[in-house]
């Protein structure tokens, strides 16, 4: 069983404000993100405060490494059988996005970071040893 | 037998598991490039795990050129909100390239029992995961001749497991990634806070602690045998002598404590004192009498019954 991406799409798929929240919202629906949560959002220097059922939230907004593009990915049909090979849809993408801790600022310990470190990371690790000094910095982008 | 109530987050995930059709992605840009053909889309397969020899999930991009990674970075109480709408799985889904290499690895050591030198095709073939047939086309396989002796032509190339360049291979990479992390001030230790951090003190972590951190990465891509072999040649010591030292320590602690320490009150001896009292209480008056006899001269009874000394 495989899983295929289709990209094609990519290019007509709307931007859209994505919010990661410090808590389990047990819903997979429409909510009402632009009247109830967006109008909370308080903007101090570069701190971002808002409110979630009266709960305060630090925020930061993240801009996506160059080279990364967010994307909302949808299933629109299950496969019936096993054999079958899954389709997946891009629904809409993002480049920066804002996450919020409950009452606790943002920084470099939170997995957010670490995600976005990772990136980083994984660049050097990967990137093929070569005798050639040039050649591997050219592979590595840098 | 009364059933124990399912934890909250365990519930829910079962749910999310099968109920989820609608994921977060951080996608390399290199895959969303459309390419001339339609029918080419990046795929997500199945692949084994260097390390843990499970199933993972990785993708081919559109050209099956690359291999990306799939690794899903998700704390327990995260959901986002996207547009107008909610989704309940705060987890984000990260694509980033991976070395071919170290995916066919383990299977160049496994073949490298009967040490002739085989094709690629000979030597990832895998029963439970087929999508490996994947593997042999990728670019970055080039690299192969770093960790095996090559023998033969552009279009049939022979390979066989070399431990030496492997381990050298390896040592490059641990160093590499090492210069990369010091220069892009990741932090090491995990359990500082980004405020110690910020001392000048840490900033001049000395280099093995990097290199034993840059090692802990890449043997997470290795079978556990190469990274112990790694972990040799990089001398990085065991970390297990640390924890054999407190076993040694510890008895000479207890012993102390036993010879200090003496019961408060020691019942075992009042107890032989509680028993004489009582049993003097259960003799009868007639006993009691007995007792009060002049027994200088007399006897005990069994001495009538021993054998006489002759």
């Amino acid at each position: 069983m495989s899983m295929q991406i289709n990209t094609e799409t990519v290019s007509t798929a709307p931007e859209i404000s994505c919010h990661l929240l410090p808590c389990e919202i047990h819903h997979n629906e429409e909510a009402n993100v632009c009247k109830y949560f967006e109008t909370t959002i308080r903007k101090e220097e570069d701190l971002l405060t808002g409110c979630m059922h009266g709960r305060p939230l630090d925020g930061e907004k993240v801009a996506l490494p160059s080279g990364y593009t967010g994307l909302v990915v949808i299933e629109s049909r299950k496969a019936a059988t096993e054999e079958e090979d899954r389709m997946l849809d891009i629904k809409s993408k993002f480049n920066e996005f804002t996450y919020w801790n409950l009452d606790k600022p943002t920084s470099k310990e939170d997995m957010v970071s670490k995600a976005l470190q990772w990136i980083d990371i994984a660049n050097i690790l990967h990137s093929p040893i070569n005798q050639d000094e040039c050649s591997q910095r050219s592979v590595t982008g840098k | 037998m009364p059933k124990r109530p399912p934890s909250r987050q365990s519930s829910s995930k079962a749910i999310q598991e099968a109920d989820q059709s609608q994921w977060v992605f951080l996608m390399n840009d290199n895959l969303l490039e459309i390419s001339g053909d339609i029918e080419e889309k990046p795929v997500i397969c199945q692949l084994r795990h260097p390390k843990t020899d499970e199933g993972c999930l990785y993708l081919f991009d559109q050209h099956g050129k690359n291999v990306y990674e799939i690794i899903k970075y998700k704390e327990e109480f995260r959901s986002w909100l996207i547009g107008e709408s909610v989704q309940k799985d705060g987890g984000i889904i990260l694509t980033t390239q991976i070395d071919p290499v170290f995916l066919v690895l383990p299977y160049l050591i496994q073949q490298d029992k009967c040490s002739k030198y085989m094709t690629l095709d000979q030597i990832v073939i895998d029963d439970k995961y087929t999508e490996c047939r994947r593997l042999p086309d990728c670019n970055g396989l080039n690299e192969l001749t770093q960790v095996a002796d090559v023998k033969g032509e552009n279009d049939f190339k022979g390979y066989r497991y070399n431990k030496d360049k492997t381990l050298s291979w390896l040592k490059a990479k641990v160093d590499n990634l090492t210069d990369g992390i010091i220069e892009k001030g990741i932090q090491v230790i995990k359990s500082q806070s980004a405020m110690y951090v910020k001392s000048n003190k840490e900033e001049k972590l000395d280099r093995d602690a990097y290199v034993k951190y840059s090692y802990g990465m890449i043997s997470d891509y290795l079978p556990l045998q190469i990274s112990q072999e790694l972990k040799t040649y990089l001398g990085i010591p065991d970390c297990e002598e640390k924890v054999s030292h407190n076993p040694v320590e510890e008895p000479p602690a207890k012993r102390v404590k036993l010879e200090d320490i003496k019961p408060l009150e020691d019942y075992s001896k009042q107890n032989d004192d509680k028993k004489k009292p009582t049993l003097s209480k259960k003799l009868s008056m007639a006993q009691k009498k007995l007792e009060k006899i002049d027994k200088k001269g007399m006897k005990s009874l069994s001495s009538f019954f021993s054998p006489k000394p002759k």
